[in-house]
């Protein structure tokens, strides 16, 4: 009998993993034996879905409304066209200044693998170490990730293999990636430090400062990079992706290819680990709501965290919903409203201050913040990290709003 | 004889659409077509402009007046973003009900008068604006369903008119105990309500959570006996 379930989980797995190939088209994720094949159909609904155009400019999809493009407005700020007294202006700039530029999802169906996708998407990382914002823990399921997946890569061929190592070639590529001063916007983890120090050629000055908050780290290249268009890429970014910052580095296809040997193959080391920070004792002075205010709430959560009866908008996506999410309710823009609590699974109003269960007295609030921290550092706790997709808090901010709580939360 | 003629006939629709361009042309008011005039240097008359503050800003500092403890300052600055704004609807646009929770809560803080805010003060009659307070909160907490500060508002509303008492107790005691009031005047409110039915240990406790909550708990946070003999 076991015999008997045994060959049959084993076809399958086999039909199953054929299956994936078969559909082509980017339409595999290779999770496993059991792959989960998207449906690139679905997952153009799921973009829209998951509000991806939020953040990203997405091939084919249309942007929602104006008022829920969180980078489009921030660019806008930072190009001073939003009507606001000079002085607002220059305080929302302050804020956003680095938050105008997302990579654009175009042409990825000609550069990116499936699978990396899927992969990135349930399990996101910090993969522009330039860039203050990352990539969010969203609520989605496999098949979810799989799906938006095929849409992204629709088209495409299958997944492609990398090249057999080969250490003339690596070695070569090597040499190029310091001449041409790859270092100079990139980081690759795992390998000695990229050379950089001369500016690129065919990139303007003004865009620098944009191309090395967007430039991935390299050591990804492998797992994301089709092999093949990694070679076209090399040659002429902007044929591949008009709106690329990446600057056309006079390579031939010979050089490209040394290039593209040394990202998909050279040897690296384990990826740097964040460390979790060293959670700090509670503060013996008086903490007040207008400190924890001023350098915690309205400085991180309350844009995603608003009150809805402002002049527009709709409280955030941490009050009214989105990115997938379903609304919170959760307002932390006064005292008051801070204190109004969250809406829980059932839709349940719970206080924030109240302890999450198991946790040894840990607020809701507080067990957000210390998520955030795990999450930079690699783990995937099971209440979702706050600030979702920005910087998490570090040991001193968290240490006040911890005592902050502890006193009583005194105005 | 025939050409001569037809010459004459074309010049002389030529001149008249001419001068009717011309004098079209003028009625118009382009200035390539105005009378060359000599060139008179008059001084500008200087311009009287009126500070014009928007609304979002008036309602921002009417919530910061608010939150102050200046009910009536708080009340001039709804009333000046929105003259009409006692029958304004609630759900009208956000803003509005916005303007209309902080005037329905100035009006309740303001004992059911504000000075100096048109149709809230003078002879007016307290027990009405306090009633209009409590309906405007009323359709604000309908609005915002499920949301404790909509809650409590109204429920500081609802004990400042003895029939509501009741209500207003259960409102706040269940937000209270689910650690859900973050409002100085409804733990004020709570106190009060404790207070007059003989809860002295409640109404300490409530009293205390008040004096957290704000910068004046002399203010705000009065014992409940004060502010009992001030009722209706």
């Amino acid at each position: 009998m076991r015999l008997l379930e045994a060959v049959v989980a084993v076809i399958v797995a086999v039909a199953l993993g054929a299956c994936g190939h078969a559909g082509g088209a980017g339409s595999t994720a290779d999770g496993g034996v059991a792959a989960v094949r998207g449906d690139a159909f679905h997952g153009r609904d799921l973009v829209t879905q998951f509000e991806c155009g939020r953040c990203h400019t997405v091939a084919t999809v249309s942007p929602p409304p104006k008022e829920k493009q969180c980078t489009g407005c921030h660019a806008d700020i930072n190009a001073g066209k939003v009507t606001a007294t000079p002085e607002q202006l220059a305080r929302w700039k302050s804020k956003v200044a680095e938050l105008g530029d997302v990579p654009t999802l175009v042409s990825t169906s000609r550069r990116f693998q499936a699978s990396w996708i899927r992969q990135f998407l349930m399990h996101p990382h910090d993969l522009r170490p330039g860039l203050v914002q990352s990539m969010p823990r969203l609520p989605l399921s496999e098949q979810q990730a799989a799906d938006i997946a095929a849409f992204l890569t629709d088209g495409a061929p299958s997944d492609e293999l990398a090249p057999p190592p080969s250490s003339a070639d690596e070695a070569r590529g090597r040499e190029l990636m310091d001449v041409k001063g790859c270092g100079l916007c990139h980081r690759m983890t795992g390998v000695a430090p990229l050379q950089g120090a001369i500016l690129p050629v065919g990139i303007a000055v003004g865009d620098m400062a944009r191309a090395i908050r967007l430039a991935p780290d390299l050591r990804y290249s492998r797992e994301r990079w089709r092999p093949s268009a990694l070679v076209a890429w090399l040659v002429d970014p902007q044929s591949v992706k008009a709106d690329t910052l990446m600057p056309g580095m006079g390579l031939s296809e010979p050089d490209a290819k040394s290039i593209a040997a040394y990202l998909l193959t050279a040897p690296l080391a384990a990826a740097p680990v964040k460390r979790v920070p060293v959670r700090l004792p509670l503060l013996d002075r008086k903490v007040t709501y207008d400190e924890v205010a001023t350098r915690v709430f309205r400085k991180t959560c309350w844009h995603c965290h608003g009150e809805p009866d402002f002049e527009r908008g709709d409280g955030g996506p941490g009050n009214s919903g989105g990115f997938g999410f379903k609304g919170r309710g959760l307002n932390l823009s006064d005292y008051p409203s801070t204190f109004a609590g969250l809406l829980d699974e059932s839709g349940r109003r719970i206080s924030l201050f109240a302890p999450v269960q198991g946790s040894e007295g840990t607020s809701h609030l507080v067990a957000a913040l210390l998520a955030r921290q795990r999450e930079e550092a690699g783990e995937e706790p099971a209440i979702g990290g706050m600030p979702l997709g920005l910087p998490a808090l570090g040991a001193e901010e968290v240490q006040l709003v911890e005592s902050w709580v502890a006193q009583g939360r005194v105005r | 004889m025939w050409k001569a003629w037809k010459a004459a006939v074309l010049v002389g629709v030529l001149a008249a659409a001419g001068a009717a361009s011309v004098s079209d042309a003028s009625a118009c008011g382009f200035v390539e077509y105005r009378p060359v005039q000599p060139v008179r240097r008059v001084p500008p008359k200087p311009k009287l402009i009126a500070a014009v503050v928007p609304a979002v800003d008036r309602i921002s500092s009417a919530e910061q007046r608010l939150d102050d403890e200046q009910p009536a300052a708080a009340g001039v600055e709804v009333v000046a973003a929105f003259p009409g704004i006692r029958t304004t609807e609630v759900g009208h646009s956000p803003l509005e009900t916005r303007a209309l929770r902080i005037l329905a809560l100035a009006v309740v803080r303001g004992g059911g008068a504000l000075a100096g805010v048109h149709g809230f003060s003078g002879p007016t009659d307290r027990g009405a604006n306090l009633e209009w307070a409590v309906s405007t909160l009323r359709m604000v907490n309908a609005v915002r369903t499920n949301d404790p500060v909509a809650m409590a508002d109204l429920a500081e509303a609802l004990s400042t008119r003895s029939k509501y008492e009741t209500e207003s107790l259960a409102i706040l005691q269940d937000l209270a105990d689910r650690d859900l009031v973050g409002s100085a005047h409804a733990y004020a409110a709570l106190a009060r309500l404790h207070a007059a039915k003989g809860e002295e240990s409640a109404a300490r406790a409530a009293i205390a959570r008040c004096s957290g909550m704000t910068r004046q708990p002399a203010l705000v946070c009065q014992p409940p006996d004060t502010r009992l003999a001030t009722r209706d």
